[in-house]
């Protein structure tokens, strides 16, 4: 098959060398312009600002949930106990981009402490709002073997030592600023935490001035 | 803005400045290729507006690809490239199911087209019937007959079988027969 033929034009090199006007091309140059105009790099402070942008934000999150944490009538012991739980801006960095890297063993070690030690937190970590009974001291300590326990979130652990920290005056708020928090902590960080809410919790049911009540009836509380 | 004096005198000196994203330069590279740019659109697309949106796509990536560049072979070959790959990417990103099937017989379509000699317009006619053609075997046509990919390569462009690629060229050649039978009762001549 052929279609060019000696007797007629050249009608493949015409179509190769076809060029033509675009119909207004100044505007088409404009139009062009403003397409690499948004293309361009944008100024060294406008690109930092934007990659920090969600730092920024998460910092400013974590500090309204601490300033939250800072109950009117919260007894003072809690103050050191809550500065512990939040994370430092370094930790924060180094994970935010990165929060399923934290190791859940020592966490579960942790749930474990605390489950042996009360049996009102376990019942907590399942279900937060529910009603609960006074915490009774602790008879028994034991821990048990780390792989003999589930993979417990960090947040559940969390739930209830909010609870326990803000003398069921907590709130759904609380909890989602904590979960927040939980996601940015490191494992080390986070085993130290859990330590502090461990010792804080045991020492507040020891001498039966926590109350473990559900914060919708303050009157259960001593 | 069309008195632009031309700043850069070599096309050397105007490629570096625009790897530089000189705007200056951009502009002038524009304005000196803008017609045989847009000649190749005129030829992928389906119309006139639909070929200037697709030259300011290809101006745009030769400009962020310009970088690319490395003065080995021809600039205006290498711009010719990025524009019909501009085009083969609009025709997949708007034919989401490309003819994967041969649709036409090529024996049916085995039939030699001569075309008119100096007819007035007769190129752009041509060119009026190509943008009338389907996507599929508009493309198909433009590669084998005017760039001169082979089916094979067709067939790998397009992501189609190569019979496909053969089916669609025939399909076109035939609509192009029938369309210059009509406009040109008197100057064509199928053997």
């Amino acid at each position: 098959m052929q279609w060019s033929d000696e007797n007629n034009f050249d009608w493949r090199a015409g179509l190769q060398n076809l060029e033509a006007e675009p119909a207004d091309a100044d505007n088409l140059w404009l139009k062009i312009e403003s397409r690499l105009d948004r293309r361009k790099p944008r100024r060294t402070g406008m690109i930092i600002l934007r990659r920090y942008a969600s730092i920024a934000a998460a910092l400013a999150l974590l500090m309204w949930a601490s300033a939250s944490l800072w109950l009117p009538d919260a007894p003072t012991e809690i103050q050191p106990i809550a500065s512990v739980i939040a994370p430092q801006p370094a930790v924060i960095e180094q994970h935010i981009t990165t929060p399923k890297n934290i190791n859940l063993l020592p966490v579960a070690i942790a749930v474990e402490k605390i489950e042996k030690k009360s049996a009102v937190v376990p019942t907590l970590l399942t279900t937060p709002t529910s009603t609960l009974t006074k915490a009774q001291p602790i008879t028994e300590y034991q821990v048990s073997k780390a792989d003999s326990l589930p993979e417990i979130h960090p947040s559940k652990l969390y739930q209830a030592g909010l609870v326990a920290l803000g003398k069921g005056k907590y709130c759904t708020s609380h909890y989602n600023m904590t979960l927040a928090k939980m996601s940015l902590c490191q494992k080390d960080h986070l085993h130290h935490e859990v330590d502090q809410m461990i010792r804080f919790v045991e020492d507040k049911i020891a001498t039966n001035c926590l109350c473990m009540a559900d914060p919708n009836e303050p009157g259960d509380c001593q | 803005m069309q008195l632009l004096r031309e700043r850069y005198k070599t096309e050397r000196e105007l490629v570096e400045a625009c790897q530089q994203g000189k705007r200056a330069a951009q502009e002038q590279l524009y304005r000196k290729y803008k017609n045989v740019l847009l000649g190749i659109c005129l030829r992928y697309a389906p119309n006139r507006p639909a070929a200037e949106d697709l030259l300011q796509e290809g101006m745009v990536k030769i400009f962020t690809k310009m970088h690319a560049y490395d003065f080995k072979g021809s600039f205006e070959g290498w711009m010719k490239r990025i524009m019909v790959n501009t085009a083969l990417d609009e025709y997949r990103k708007t034919n989401r199911r490309i003819e994967t099937e041969p649709i036409f017989e090529e024996a049916h379509a085995d039939q030699s087209i001569n075309m008119p000699t100096h007819v007035e317009g007769s190129l752009e006619m041509l060119l009026k019937i190509i943008q009338e053609l389907p996507d599929g075997c508009r493309t198909v046509f433009n590669l084998y007959e005017i760039e001169g990919y082979s089916h094979k390569e067709i067939a790998e462009m397009l992501q189609i079988s190569e019979g496909a690629s053969r089916s669609q060229l025939s399909y076109a050649k035939s609509k192009l027969s029938e369309r210059i039978k009509t406009l040109f009762p008197t100057g064509y001549a199928v053997v």
